[in-house]
């Protein structure tokens, strides 16, 4: 298949589409949209994948690829599935996919799984290049990183409370079994019975990696020795706060803590030289929200953190980034990039519901 | 690691042969073998390994003995497994009891211990080398198990080390009346699901037999058409579908052993008995139980007495020969059956032993006489042992030595057993597994994977009355993390 040019897409459309138009907590994006359509696209192109679904066909599962250029987006191919998508990533510079199935079960032992497929443009298929069990208890994965090299796949098993990692070849395939790092601990709220590792980004260098442990209230710095993952430290958030997303600063001197349970975006220092997580410099609470994440702007000065209102409208708030102290101020009105991984929510098509997004530069 | 435990990593010349299970099909490879193995002596090394390993985010396995027949223990990628073969005292907790076992014993030692400083017995089972922790935890049952139950129904207390949610190792001493749900929950389904159990308690124990009679039976296969080998399984199955019901004669124990027919094989029943007083003077029940398979006109193995029985002291019996064997690759099943044998799965074993297109190489079927003490209903209420119905108790079992002939016997065994309970005499919705009227499922400490591929896997170990669900509610409150786990462990 021919890549398509399907629509022609506008951030009005996004916002409308996604409904900020409506959102109480935020305007800054919904007036700066409202304001400034087309002016703030990214000038690169994208590869991006988003897992979707819909009430239509459901349980059937969508996995679709783009290229987006500028305010366009041509698909370039698609799969369904039957079983569910959890998280999925693209390697940072082949045109291979990571999936990590949502299941408690794979071939009958308790244990999730990961498939790798191949973006196949020419035919506007994924093809499935190698599909791998996670280690035992490692269930219902809803997150997977790659490092910025692109040697270390790291999924996050939030059922099983475990990380797991894979080495990964040259060319992207899988290497090697998986290495496990079982985790404990809880928190006060009844979802946080157990611990439940979610949300991962890897640090620049790909030596390490933060993510958050939704169920210990906790951010783990994990290094991978010989491939297999370890604690190097880490940072407790306050006692039932659910963290579920972070956001590494461009100077990678900290990093923004989203949570769920408790609506607040935590800023929490990493030591220079050592990479490790440090003191809580700034928290901020958010009213009335559900977080989802945050992301900072390409200059580090703009922090912006995704959720939806108590109705369930997305909601977007903005803080100004103070250095060197990392203070956050929240604006009523900014002139922020958007942030590419908000624009490939959009892209499910047909009004599927979009699971899991994954995007990187071509 | 604990500063007195023994750490055997890959680079001790130890390492390579304490990383192996008892079946050497485990661990599958190198890769999927353990990272280290503790070794610990007593309760308190044991708690401190354990801490050190679930903080530094790596799995532990538990071994005692090192006979679990899959791969939960050995096959432990980059993990810990806690060795407890050290940790062996038997004795009691003080001079008033209870009696204590702790999981390293070996049975042979239990049953040695028990009989020379106490006086008692354990009704457990007859491979002497099989360590206490997973034998007893599972359920446990052997030769005297038709006159005095389970094992697990025996056990008044145990030590327990469990993993709390934030991470610490916690001690607990569980019974009827403190932890009642995992005291419960660990007689029949401790082994791997909970926690670590570093002793067990028994107030009293049954006094051990002073003498047993003993006796085989021999039909040899070149004896046994079709018709006769399907006989000779009726009459085995009614006995105990019938007489075997009544009280007189729980004393009696029997293993039927079937293996393929070559040339000069037999199948052999090999009995057991002594009367309740712990006696083998009345050997009315044995002659009657030798008599009901007089029209096939078996040979009788023991000559040394006119009807083929003899008579020895109950601790010599129980040791002689009781080993393990040695280790080899092996794959087991189970089934518990309620009812005699059907003439479906008659025509199944007999097709399966005898036909030239099949290679039963390294078969062997035990077939248990069962039921008697073990059948007490209401034990499914304090245990977690739900088979309390049945009157066999079937143990299926292949040998080999070559690891290229995995996947051969494999399949035999897969394909053996799935035929035995397909048809007509299985549910439907239970087909290729023995559950339903006539059976009971499956014993957890003769562990088979292949069961995985059943949605009702659950319930072949487990019933159907809520004992899982029980079982995961215990699991979801004693380690809420799930660090003990398995293949087949119990799933939140």
């Amino acid at each position: 298949m021919s890549a398509k040019l399907l629509a022609t897409w506008t951030r009005r459309r996004f916002l409308a589409n996604a409904g900020l138009a409506s959102a109480a907590m935020v305007s800054p994006l919904s007036r700066d949209a409202a304001a400034a359509e087309g002016q703030t696209y990214p000038a690169q192109s994208f590869l991006a994948c988003v897992a979707s679904r819909s009430a239509i066909d459901a349980p059937t599962q969508h996995l679709e690829a783009f290229v987006i250029r500028g305010r366009d987006k041509y698909l370039v191919a698609q799969l369904q599935s039957l079983e569910p998508i959890g998280a999925i990533v693209l390697h940072p510079t082949r045109n291979v996919l990571y999936a990590a199935y949502d299941t408690s079960e794979y071939l009958g032992l308790p244990g999730a799984s990961v498939a790798v497929f191949s973006i196949e443009r020419s035919t506007g298929t994924f093809v499935l290049l190698d599909r791998r069990a996670l280690t035992l208890s490692a269930t219902n994965p809803r997150n997977i990183s790659i490092s910025p090299d692109g040697a270390t796949l790291l999924v996050s098993a939030s059922g099983g409370g475990a990380y797991n990692s894979f080495g990964v070849a040259a060319d992207g395939v899988l290497d090697g079994p998986p290495r496990a790092l079982k985790l404990t601990g809880c928190g006060p709220h009844p979802l946080q019975s157990s611990a439940r590792p979610g949300f991962s980004a890897f640090h620049r260098s790909g030596r390490y990696a933060y993510a958050c442990d939704f169920g210990s209230d906790r951010i783990d710095q994990l290094a991978f020795v010989d491939g297999v993952p370890g604690i190097v430290s880490r940072a407790h958030l306050l006692p039932g706060s659910g963290p579920c997303h972070l956001a590494i600063h461009p100077s990678e001197r900290a990093i923004a803590v989203v949570s769920q349970l408790r609506p607040e975006v935590t800023i929490i220092r990493i030591d220079p030289d050592s990479v490790r997580l440090g003191l809580t410099s700034h928290r901020a609470l958010l009213e009335s929200a559900r977080l989802s994440r945050g992301y900072f702007d390409a200059s580090g000065h703009a922090l912006s953190v995704v959720g939806t209102t108590n109705s369930g409208a997305p909601a977007v708030s903005t803080y100004r980034v103070a250095q060197p102290d990392f203070t956050l101020r929240q604006v009523l009105s900014a002139n922020v990039d958007l942030e590419p991984r908000l624009l490939i929510d959009n892209l499910a098509l047909s009004g599927r519901t979009p699971l899991a997004t994954t995007m990187r530069s071509i | 690691m604990s500063a007195n435990a023994i750490i055997i990593d890959r680079n001790d010349p130890r390492f390579d042969t304490l990383k192996r299970a008892n079946n050497l099909r485990f661990p599958k490879n190198d890769v999927e073998a353990a990272g280290r193995i503790v070794l610990c002596k007593d309760a308190h090394e044991i708690a401190d390994a354990l801490q050190r390993i679930v903080a530094s985010g790596i799995r532990p396995t538990i071994r005692s003995g090192g006979h679990c027949y899959e791969d939960f223990v050995v096959n432990n990628p980059n993990g810990a497994i806690l060795d407890l073969s050290l940790h062996n005292t038997v004795d009691e907790h003080s001079p008033a009891g209870p009696f204590r076992i702790a999981p390293g014993a070996r049975l042979g030692e239990i049953y040695q211990t028990l009989y020379k400083r106490y006086n008692v017995t354990l009704p457990a089972g007859t491979c002497y080398m099989v360590g206490a922790g997973g034998h007893i935890s599972g359920g446990g049952y052997g030769l005297l198990a038709r006159q005095h139950g389970l094992t697990v129904d025996w056990i008044t207390a145990l030590d327990i080390l469990t993993v709390n949610p934030n991470g610490k190792v916690i001690a607990r001493r569980v019974d009827a009346s403190k932890d009642a749900d995992l005291f419960r929950a660990c007689r029949g389904a401790g082994g791997g699901n909970f926690g670590i159990i570093t002793n067990f308690y028994f107030d009293k124990l049954p006094s051990a037999p002073i003498q047993v009679a003993q006796g085989t039976l021999e039909f040899p296969w070149a004896s046994l058409t079709h018709e006769r080998f399907d006989k000779l399984l009726s009459l085995y199955g009614n006995y105990w579908n019938t007489r075997g019901r009544d009280p007189e004669t729980w004393g009696l124990s029997s293993v039927m052993t079937i293996g393929r027919r070559h040339a000069g094989s037999s199948i052999n029943i090999a009995i057991q008995y002594c009367n309740a007083d712990g006696n083998a003077n009345d050997l009315t029940i044995v002659r009657e139980f030798l008599h009901h398979f007089s029209e096939l006109q078996p040979g009788k193995s023991s000559a040394s007495s006119s009807a083929g029985i003899t008579r020895s002291p109950w601790l010599e019996a129980t040791l002689a020969g009781g080993d393990s064997g040695g280790v080899m690759r092996a794959k087991y099943k189970s089934s518990y059956m309620k009812e005699p044998f059907t003439e479906a799965e008659c025509s199944t074993l007999y097709k399966f032993l005898t036909s030239a297109e099949i290679d039963a190489q390294g078969f062997v079927l035990a077939v248990d006489g069962y039921g008697g003490a073990t059948n007490v209903p209401q034990r499914t209420q304090d245990t977690s042992i739900a088979q309390r119905a049945s009157i066999m108790k079937l143990q299926w079992q292949c040998y080999w030595e070559d690891q290229n002939e995995d996947a051969l016997h494999l399949k035999f065994m897969d394909d053996f057993y799935t035929a035995m309970y397909t048809g007509s005499h299985v549910p439907a919705e239970y087909q290729g597994t023995p559950f339903g009227d006539r059976y009971e499922g499956c014993y957890m400490n003769y562990a088979d994977a292949d069961m995985l591929r059943y949605k009702h896997w659950p319930e072949l170990y487990y019933g159907s009355a809520g004992l899982y669900s029980f079982l995961q509610q215990v699991k979801r409150t004693y380690d809420s993390n799930n660090i003990f786990h398995s293949s087949m462990s119990i799933r939140t």
